[in-house]
């Protein structure tokens, strides 16, 4: 009895417990991609709003272009605004109807309104360079028409991503503090 | 372009695993140290546990049998208390019965040892056989009691664990305390002779106190070989007089190694006889070893007594556990390193590399993070509060202060705008929250800085010798206190001094009956500026006292409300009120429970007051001017009529009596306080109106019986009037106004009726129908 007073019990059950807690680990590695992808999907979120917050008019939803992604093989993420790649058949075009019979002769002689233009062009997803030239502003472009204007850099990209990557930093770190003091026991 | 367009971040692992590997290590090397010293913790057999758990904490560091007693009868009073404490129930439990068995029998031992003790009276204060009796009494109800309560009490052996750990943890402690001593005693290499000192001191003395004795008598350079005699001799004048063996041992070795007659007196040596025979043998070691040996002999064999017994279970304890000490000493050590470094691992994991990587993720990181960016200070230069203090230069001059207090007005300025700007991020989205959180962040900094900044200064500001200064350390409070009292005081009695002289002078001149020379005015005078110098500045004092003893505190932020400083931590001066008392304007301080406003509500005060008082400026001017004119008007009035009369036109009482008609119309303006009713009568009598009316040859029309206002003037208000009160006059605009009212456009009180029936259209249908020629209306007829 008195030799179960100090006999320290347990030391291998915490050694499995660090063996486990080691990044090699697939547990580990997933647990800690689940949070780091927890984290930016957060931060999407909130620098989808910044978006919204710039763009003034945006019928087409072009805040959808806001991307993410979590890294496979090491433990980060990004979080950008570059052209996704084609969509495929993802497109929302649709093939205009035609007045007449399949067999007949002549095109398509129906007018296509503006907002049926606007609706088979490209979708939200595909408008990141919407989302670029608010960001990084648009020279002034002149036409045989007529000046087209430009675009005030407005640079909302850099500011609005870097304070939610610290934030999803801040939280990807509460999340591993919790981890370990959860995996521990030490608090 | 890819750098505004994609935002990354990554998390560092290496310094993550290599913690947890190293704990990990740490952790294997423990329980490598824990396996090994558990055989030396089996050594600890079950006749050590007995030995300990009978003596127990009861016989654990006293050898004297009357301490035992006390100790025995105190621990069956606090036993007994406990029993005492039980409920009936438990009381019917094997384990109360088995107290309350002991108990008994403990209780009669204790007696029948007070009746011994009594009745031995003074001798029992020697006489080492007397206590042979009394100690097997002890031991035997010791034994009664322990073995009772400690083989049946329930819990008894969680009780036995928990005393096993105490006293391992005990005997860790006496290791590590004795392992220097154990050190210089290996270093003597004369590891033989602690097996004879043991003999020589049956047992009585614990290892460790040998050691040292045998250590200090080395140091001495006395001879290591006397030490066993002069123990021996120790141990029995211990026994002899009542004192404890380790206090005569040191004695011995002490007052030998420093050849002191008076400390080797504590073990009953005669300085005399010491002397004689150190005349013998030219030693002093020697002379009292001889001295040793022959009292030894004439006392006679060694007696064992109770209390030996009892010294020499205790020794033989705290030998044991002082050997399992220092076997555990290492596994506990290690123990300790391994906790530590495992928690201070985890806590590097928590708030190291990782938080380092994740850019200052703590909230401490940011903080310190915040106050970095704020502060400046790249590569160890100087920050931003380091230049601060260097424009303060050396605290001497005004200038110092006032940049002093230009700079907090300036962190308080910001940190004001900060809190605004956190106010303003009141929404409960991310962005905001976050925005929130770095400002709330960004504010911690400032106020830090500003509390660096201040302290700083101030360190800068008391540097000045002689300088009174606020918001100082509670030293310096302090200082400057003293300095301040001693300037009061000086001031006091100088203002004393010249009171004195001013009352000589002025008595010098009354008993002469002679009013006071010009050279005597010029004296006076001189002696009352300087007592009023003298007084503003012990007030001027006063008031740092106050604040010295921090009754009156400056917040950060507050105005500066008493013409001393507006540096956060100065005392403010009481509030005073102007009291007028008997024809003297005095200053008093304003009784406790008095308002005081923060600078917030002093300025929406203020703000109040000023509305309050422009709307009061608004009606007075209004009614000032309405005054103004009718005097005017008067003053007109009174001119026409002298006028006229000049020219010899006489002038009827009617018309004269107008200027009655206007004091009294004056006096009412000046009564009313309403500025609309000003407005009103002002609307009548516009000013100087009845001056061109009446200069043109009109008259002042009475409205008795109502009045129409004829003619085409339709502004200009040139026709006066005469009316009572109760009368109504209404302009052109007024009149048009009633007129909507009765038509029902704007007066809903009005109620209008009207009867209308079928016969009085149809007639008037037939009228139309007969004046036009269209024929007549022509009533149907019933048919039958």
């Amino acid at each position: 009895m008195a030799q179960d007073a100090i006999t320290v019990t347990g030391i291998e059950q915490f050694q499995e417990q660090l063996r486990k807690m080691q990044t090699d680990n697939p547990r580990t590695k997933r647990v800690l991609q689940t949070i780091i992808r927890r984290a930016i999907g957060e931060a999407r979120k909130n620098v989808i709003k910044d978006a919204q917050g710039v763009l003034d008019n945006d019928p087409r939803h072009a805040y959808k272009a806001v991307r993410n992604s979590v890294y496979k093989q090491i433990f980060g993420g990004q979080i950008n605004i570059l052209s996704s790649r084609r969509r495929g058949a993802a497109t929302n075009w649709v093939k205009p109807k035609k007045d007449r019979p399949e067999n007949a002769r002549g095109g398509n002689r129906r007018k296509r309104s503006l907002r049926t233009m606007q609706l088979d062009s490209y979708e939200g997803a595909d408008r990141g360079f919407i989302l670029r030239f608010q960001n990084a502003g648009t020279v002034e472009r002149e036409t045989r028409y007529g000046s087209r204007g430009s675009l005030r850099a407005r640079h909302w990209f850099g500011t609005s991503s870097a304070f939610q990557m610290d934030a999803a930093a801040s939280r990807v770190a509460e999340e591993i503090e919790k981890l370990l003091q959860q995996e521990f026991q030490l608090m | 372009m890819a750098k505004d367009v994609i935002t990354r971040f990554k998390l560092e692992t290496t310094g993550f695993d290599s913690k947890i590997k190293e704990a990990a290590k740490e952790l294997s090397a423990y329980s490598k140290t824990a396996t090994q010293a558990k055989e030396g913790f089996n050594q600890f057999t079950k006749a050590n546990v007995d030995a300990a758990r009978a003596l127990g904490t009861m016989a654990t560091s006293t050898t004297n049998v009357k301490d035992r007693a006390k100790e025995l009868v105190g621990a069956f009073n606090d036993a007994a208390k406990a029993y005492n404490a039980l409920s009936d129930e438990q009381k019917q439990s094997d384990w109360a019965k088995a107290l309350s068995g002991s108990l008994t029998q403990l209780q009669q031992r204790i007696k029948e040892t007070k009746t011994e003790m009594q009745g031995l009276g003074d001798s029992m204060k020697g006489g080492g056989g007397l206590f042979s009796g009394i100690g097997s009494k002890m031991e035997g109800a010791l034994a009664v009691f322990g073995g009772n309560l400690m083989t049946k009490a329930a819990g008894a052996v969680a009780q036995l664990g928990s005393e096993m750990y105490g006293m391992v943890q005990q005997g860790i402690e006496m290791a590590r305390a004795g392992e220097g001593v154990r050190i210089a005693f290996e270093r003597l290499g004369r590891g033989d002779i602690l097996d004879g000192l043991r003999q020589a001191t049956h047992g009585t003395v614990t290892d460790l106190e040998l050691m040292k004795a045998a250590v200090k008598f080395n140091d001495f350079k006395l001879p290591v070989e006397e030490l066993g005699t002069m123990l021996a001799f120790a141990q029995q004048k211990a026994k002899d007089t009542g004192q404890s063996v380790d206090y005569m041992v040191d004695s011995i070795v002490t007052g030998l190694g420093r050849k002191s007659l008076m400390i080797l007196d504590n073990l009953g040596l005669s300085a005399n006889e010491i002397k004689e025979k150190m005349k013998q043998t030219g030693d002093m070691t020697k002379a009292v070893g001889q001295i040793i040996r022959e009292q030894m002999a004439k006392a006679g064999d060694y007696v064992e007594t109770a209390a030996d017994r009892a010294a020499q279970a205790n020794v033989s304890l705290q030998n044991k556990m002082e050997e399992l000490g220092r076997k555990f000493a290492p596994v506990e050590e290690a123990s300790n390193q391994l906790w530590t470094s495992m928690k201070i691992g985890i806590l590097d994991i928590i708030g190291g590399p990782l938080a380092r990587l994740l850019n200052g993720l703590t909230e401490a990181g940011r903080l310190q993070n915040a106050i970095n960016n704020m502060n400046g200070g790249v590569n160890g230069g100087p920050t931003r509060i380091d230049r601060m203090v260097s424009m303060l230069g050396d605290g001497k001059s005004a200038r110092s202060r006032n940049t002093y207090n230009k700079q907090l007005g300036v962190f308080d300025e910001r940190i004001n705008q900060q809190q605004f700007r956190i106010a303003s991020l009141s929404g409960k989205d991310a962005i905001t929250r976050g925005l929130r959180q770095k400002a709330e962040t960004e504010l911690k900094a400032l106020e830090a800085m500003r509390a660096e900044y201040i302290s700083r200064a101030n360190d800068v500001f008391n540097a000045k010798p002689g300088t009174i200064t606020t918001g100082g350390g509670k030293d310096d409070k302090k200082k400057n206190t003293k300095t301040e009292q001693t300037e009061l005081q000086k001031n006091q009695s100088k203002i004393n001094e010249l009171t004195q002289q001013f009352i000589d002078i002025n008595a010098e001149a009354s008993r002469a009956g002679k009013p006071l020379t010009e050279e005597q005015k010029k004296q006076t005078e001189e002696i009352q500026k300087q007592i009023e110098k003298l007084k503003e500045r012990n007030g001027l004092l006063g008031l740092f006292a106050e604040q010295a003893q921090g009754r009156l505190t400056l917040g950060a932020g507050d105005f500066q409300r008493d013409g001393l400083s507006n540096t956060p931590g100065t005392l403010l001066k009481a509030p005073t009120t102007a009291v007028y008392e008997n024809g003297v304007m005095t200053e008093k301080a304003v009784p406790t429970g008095g308002l005081q406003l923060d600078d917030k509500a002093m300025r929406a005060v203020t703000k109040d007051i000023y509305k309050n008082s422009q709307k009061e400026q608004n009606k007075n001017l209004s009614k000032e001017q309405a005054i103004e004119g009718m005097s005017d008007l008067i003053g007109g009035v009174n001119n026409v009529f002298g006028g006229l009369q000049q020219m010899g036109i006489e002038i009827p009482q009617e018309i004269r009596s107008v200027t009655g008609v206007l004091n009294g119309i004056l006096t009412v303006v000046m009564g009313i306080e309403s500025i609309i009713t000003v407005g009103q009568f002002l609307g009548i009598f516009h000013n100087g109106g009845i001056v061109p009316g009446f200069a043109n040859g009109g008259t002042i029309s009475h409205a008795a019986n109502g009045y129409f206002v004829g003619g085409t003037h339709y502004s200009g208000d040139v026709t006066p009037i005469m009316a009572n009160a109760g009368e109504l006059v209404l302009n052109k605009a007024q009149q048009g106004n009633l007129a909507s009212q009765l038509q029902g456009s704007g007066l809903s009180a009005l109620n209008l009726t009207a009867t209308i029936k079928g016969e009085q259209i149809r007639l008037a249908l037939n009228n139309n129908g007969r004046r036009t020629g269209r024929g007549e209306y022509v009533q149907s007829r019933n048919v039958k």
